[in-house]
């Protein structure tokens, strides 16, 4: 073989010269990232550490695949006790079964999880409540690999909310007996049971009787309010007409309408089949749209209900041409005792329950509650119910 | 000559029990009161001819509507009694109890007017197969 040509060889040596400081260059690059990296994963360890929540990683078969620290403070597991189980495996069967199905839901659509309420039972058989959020894992071709986030232990808060619904409920009940005692004895007296009265004497105590009435009203509600809160509420669903329960709704309030001048319309589709509802709820809820359309609708104001069929539901809705919800207090207006301020000044008689009451039933019967309102226009409700029907629930108590 | 009626009351509330009787009397019956589960069985005892019942839930002692009725179901001479049910337990269950055990009619005191419940009482013993 021939010598290699001089210039080669110095090509040769060039060429590896240049490779060699690519490679080094990688090597560099690779220690900033690596050193990007551990400081990513310091950080995150900090922030894991310094969370009071417990943050978790699932993978596509909602199986632990990370799990933080503080997982042993509040659930009493080791990190490692429950890598490879299921969030599920951590609670009693028919919680299981809920939280299973909405995990099932929010995945497949690749949904983040929020703010989802869930009781687990800890090492030491302790009940424990979490408020969960997660979000879903994506890769980049696209493909759903499970969830990451965080659970807060709410469980205190719980308790406190539970202590204190059970302590309205026993308040409401001590209460009905003597506001029976109160209304019984009016009535006799305004029967004139006791002796002729004189139409002062009766006027005013029209007037007790009347306050009475409105207490157990109130006590009422909030014993709906507990049971719907405390779950102890029970659904028997029966085949019914929605047009049948909300016209003996609107019987109830043609003498207010009058009153008030208030011109009425209605507009039920022809085609509306029976649904499975349970009636006392159902009621419930067009008694306090309709009622509170009258209310916060001035003289001579309109008022209208229509309800149709728009598969698979049965669409409701209330409008009319009342004061309207100011737009700042427009998301408070399903809260617990809330009353926006135009109307606490025009009506003193709301208690603030019935909305919250009316959501409650709507998304226990799986429908849907809107509105859109306009000051000094007017407010319309919309009711989505599916034609479906509401199911059955097992409780102790029903609503009033 | 149409005899008095009487009703057994039995009801813990003094107030409300005073409240029925007095109500009762003025419409023509001839009440009879009880505060207890025992008071009660004692007066089907000493009273022949109870026309009907009157019952709150929770009563005074350890024994509520259900101990009453339980032991009136026991007894042939009380079994046709009818009896209403007038309480503030407006529990599901209980009400589903207390149809069961073959009671005629069930009220929530609260939400009830004493002469709306007495003149169901009055209905009801003219037409009993109406109710």
């Amino acid at each position: 073989m021939g010598d290699i040509p001089k210039d080669d060889v110095l090509k040769q040596k060039e060429r590896l010269e240049k490779q060699r400081t690519a490679i080094l260059n990688v090597l560099e690059d690779i220690a900033v990232e690596k050193e990007k990296f551990e400081k990513l994963e310091k950080k995150f360890e900090d922030i894991a550490r310094s969370s009071s929540d417990f943050l978790w990683e699932i993978d596509d078969e909602n199986k632990y695949t990370y799990a933080s620290g503080h997982i042993k403070e509040i659930l009493g597991y080791e990190p490692e006790e429950i890598i490879g189980k299921t969030p599920f495996d951590l609670m009693e069967a028919e919680e299981a079964k809920r939280i299973k199905k909405i995990f099932a839901l929010r995945s497949k659509e690749r949904k983040p999880i929020i703010n989802l309420k869930n009781w687990n039972i800890g090492k030491g058989k302790q009940k424990v409540c979490l408020l969960t959020n997660g979000i879903p894992i994506v890769d980049k071709h696209g493909i759903f690999r499970g969830y990451r986030g965080a659970d807060k232990n709410i469980t205190e808060q719980e308790q406190i909310d539970q202590a204190k619904t059970e302590f309205v409920s026993l308040a409401s009940h001590q209460l009905r007996t003597p506001l029976t005692a109160i209304s019984w004895y009016t009535e006799m007296v305004l029967s004139e049971d006791a002796g002729k009265l004189t139409p002062e004497q009766k006027k005013y105590l029209q007037e007790v009787y009347k306050g009475n009435k409105r207490m157990i009203d109130l006590v009422n509600s909030l014993l709906n309010v507990s049971r719907l809160e405390l779950g102890t509420f029970m659904v028997e669903p029966e085949m019914a007409d929605l047009r049948e329960i909300a016209d003996d709704m609107i019987k109830e309030l043609e003498h207010r309408m009058k009153k008030k001048n208030i011109s009425f319309s209605k507009k039920y589709d022809n085609n509306l089949p029976k649904i499975k509802v349970d009636v006392k709820l159902i009621t419930v809820v067009f008694q306090n749209l309709l009622s509170n359309a009258v209310k916060y609708t001035p003289e001579k104001g309109k008022i209208s209900l229509s309800i149709e069929k728009e598969e698979p539901n049965v669409l409701i809705n209330v409008t009319d041409t009342g004061y309207g919800i100011p737009k700042e207090q427009q998301n408070k207006i399903f809260s617990k005792l809330f009353r926006a301020d135009n109307v606490t000044q025009k009506d003193t008689e709301g208690t603030g329950l019935g909305l919250y009451i009316v959501k409650s039933i709507v998304d226990n019967a799986g429908g849907k509650i809107w509105f859109e309102s306009e000051e000094d226009k007017g407010t319309t409700f919309f009711v989505q119910l599916p034609l479906s029907g509401m199911k059955a629930k097992k409780g102790t108590k029903k609503l009033n | 000559m149409s005899e008095k009626k009487t009703i057994l009351v039995i009801e813990d509330e003094i107030a409300l029990q005073s409240a029925i009787s007095d109500k009762l009397k003025r419409e023509g019956y001839e009440p009879v009161l009880a505060r207890t589960k025992s008071d009660g069985i004692t007066a089907l005892e000493n009273n022949r001819h109870i026309n009907m019942i009157w019952l709150d839930h929770y009563l005074f002692g350890q024994e509520d509507g259900l101990d009453f009725l339980n032991e009136l179901r026991h007894n042939k001479n009380w079994q046709d009694i009818p009896i209403f049910v007038v309480s503030n337990t407006a529990s599901k269950d209980k009400v589903n109890t207390y149809l069961a055990l073959g009671i005629q009619k069930y009220y929530t005191k609260a939400d009830s007017q004493l002469e709306q419940i007495v003149r169901d009482i009055t209905n009801y013993l003219n037409n009993p197969n109406e109710g």
